[in-house]
C-alpha cells in the first residue's frame, strides 16, 4: 500500500514536470466588431488560465520547441504583410512577444540581416524552433520592381524574466 | 454618428491595445444615414421616455457585436495589387484561408466585413466596372472602414505620407485604400506590369443581403 501511495505520488510530481509551461488551445467565437465565428487562439497556462493573444486577421501555423516553452504563432495580418508573435515561458511567468519582426528589424537591418526596403510585401515565418532558437525566414517583394529578397535567419530568445533580449543569428 | 458600445471582450487582456497598435473598436456599431437604417441616434433617444430608452437600449445592446454595413457612397481611393508575390496564387485569404486566386475577381478592404460582401470598382479613367468579391484584409490596416463616413480618408494615405506605422506594424509603401487582383485589374482597364500596378479607382461597398437586412432591423 505504501508503495502504491509513493508510486502514485511520484507519478503525479512527474507529470506535473513534465507537463507543459503553456498550451494554444482555440475557441470558435466572433470577435469584437466582427460578424462571423471564426478560430481565435488563446494561451492555456499550467493553472488553467486562459490568457488572450493579439487578434490577428487569420492565423496559420503554430511552431513550438520540444519543451513547450517557446512557441510562435504565424499570421496573416494583411495583403501586405505577414508575421509572427511569440509566446516564451520560463515556467512561471509567460510573456507575449506581439510582430517580432518589428521588435527585431531596425536591429536586423542595422546588422545587414535585411535590406533597407520600402517593401511592398513582406512574409515573415518562424519555421521551427529548437530550445530558444527560432529559426526564421523573411521574404520581401521590394516596392514597384517586385523583386523578391528572401533571408534566413535564427532569433535566440532570452529568458522570460527578460524576453525582449533577442540576438539575431545569420544562417 | 457612431454608437459605442463596451462589448464584452475584456480589452485588458488584449497587449495590442496597450501599445495602441490593436485598433479594438469596442463593439462600434455604426450608423449612417442611408434609407433604411431606423437605428436612432443617442440623443433622439434620450429625448424619449424613460421606458423606450431602456427598450432602444436593450435593442442597440443586441446589435452591439457587429457593426452595421450599409451600401455606400461612391468614393475615389487609390487601387494597389495583390497577387501572393512571384509565387502567384500563394495568398491565404484572411476570412477563409483558402489561397486567393489571382486569376478571379477579388478585392481587399482595410477591415473585416460580412462574408458576401462585394464591391463594385471602377476605373475613372475607362469608365470600365467590375462588382468584385472582398476575398482578404488590407491593404496596410485592419479596421479602418473608411467607406463608412463621406469625409474620411484611408488611414494609409497620411500614414504613406508622414512615414507612420499603418495597423499592421509598418510604414506604407503606397497610399492605397484597396487592393485588386490582377484578374480585376485587367477587367476595369488598369495595364502594367502585375503587381506593380497602383491607380485612382471609385469603389462602392455593397453589403451581402443578410447585413442589409440586419442593418434595417428596427
Amino acid at each position: 500500500m505504501k508503495k502504491a501511495i509513493v508510486l502514485s505520488i511520484f507519478c503525479s510530481l512527474f507529470i506535473s514536470i513534465r507537463a507543459p509551461a503553456f498550451e494554444i488551445k482555440d475557441e470558435w467565437i466572433t470577435p469584437p466588431g466582427e460578424y462571423e465565428n471564426r478560430d481565435i487562439p488563446f494561451i492555456l497556462n499550467k493553472a488553467g488560465v486562459r490568457i488572450a493573444l493579439p487578434i490577428r486577421s487569420l492565423y496559420t501555423v503554430r511552431v513550438f520547441n520540444q519543451a513547450h516553452t517557446l512557441a510562435a504563432i504565424n499570421y496573416h495580418e494583411t495583403t501586405d504583410y505577414d508575421g509572427a508573435d511569440l509566446v516564451v515561458s520560463n515556467g512561471k511567468k509567460i510573456s507575449i512577444l506581439q510582430d517580432v519582426l518589428h521588435l527585431i528589424e531596425t536591429t536586423a537591418e542595422r546588422k545587414k540581416i535585411l535590406p533597407v526596403q520600402p517593401w511592398d510585401r513582406i512574409e515573415f515565418t518562424v519555421k521551427s524552433i529548437l530550445g530558444n532558437k527560432a529559426h526564421c525566414v523573411f521574404r520581401g517583394y521590394i516596392f514597384r520592381t517586385n523583386t523578391l529578397v528572401e533571408r534566413q535567419f535564427d532569433i535566440i530568445v532570452g529568458s522570460s524574466d527578460n524576453p525582449l533580449d533577442l540576438q539575431i543569428i545569420k544562417k | 454618428m457612431p454608437l459605442l458600445n463596451s462589448g464584452n471582450w475584456n480589452p485588458d487582456l488584449h497587449p495590442r491595445d496597450s501599445d495602441g497598435e490593436f485598433r479594438y473598436n469596442g463593439g462600434r456599431h455604426r450608423k449612417s444615414s442611408a434609407a433604411g437604417d431606423s437605428t436612432p441616434s443617442p440623443s433622439a433617444v434620450q429625448k424619449l421616455p424613460r421606458i423606450w430608452q431602456a427598450l432602444f437600449a436593450l435593442e442597440l445592446g443586441q446589435m452591439a457585436n457587429a457593426p452595421s454595413v450599409n451600401h455606400t457612397a461612391q468614393i475615389t481611393v487609390t487601387a494597389s495589387e495583390f497577387s501572393g508575390g512571384n509565387e502567384r496564387g500563394h495568398m491565404p485569404s484572411a476570412y477563409d484561408g483558402t489561397q486567393v486566386n489571382p486569376d478571379a475577381l477579388g478585392v481587399a478592404l482595410p477591415a473585416r466585413l460580412p462574408s458576401g460582401t462585394m464591391v463594385r470598382v471602377t476605373n475613372p479613367a475607362t469608365g470600365q466596372s467590375v462588382i468584385a468579391p472582398v476575398r482578404d484584409i488590407g491593404p496596410h490596416n485592419v479596421n479602418d472602414p473608411f467607406w463608412n463616413h463621406p469625409s474620411q480618408r484611408p488611414a494609409a494615405e497620411a500614414q504613406h505620407a508622414n512615414g507612420v506605422p499603418a495597423q499592421n506594424g509598418h510604414v506604407p509603401a503606397n497610399p492605397a485604400g484597396i487592393d485588386l487582383t490582377p484578374a480585376t485589374m485587367n477587367a476595369i482597364g488598369i495595364h502594367g506590369a502585375e503587381n506593380t500596378r497602383q491607380a485612382p479607382v471609385v469603389i462602392e461597398v455593397i453589403p451581402p443581403p443578410h447585413a442589409s437586412a440586419a442593418a434595417r432591423r428596427p
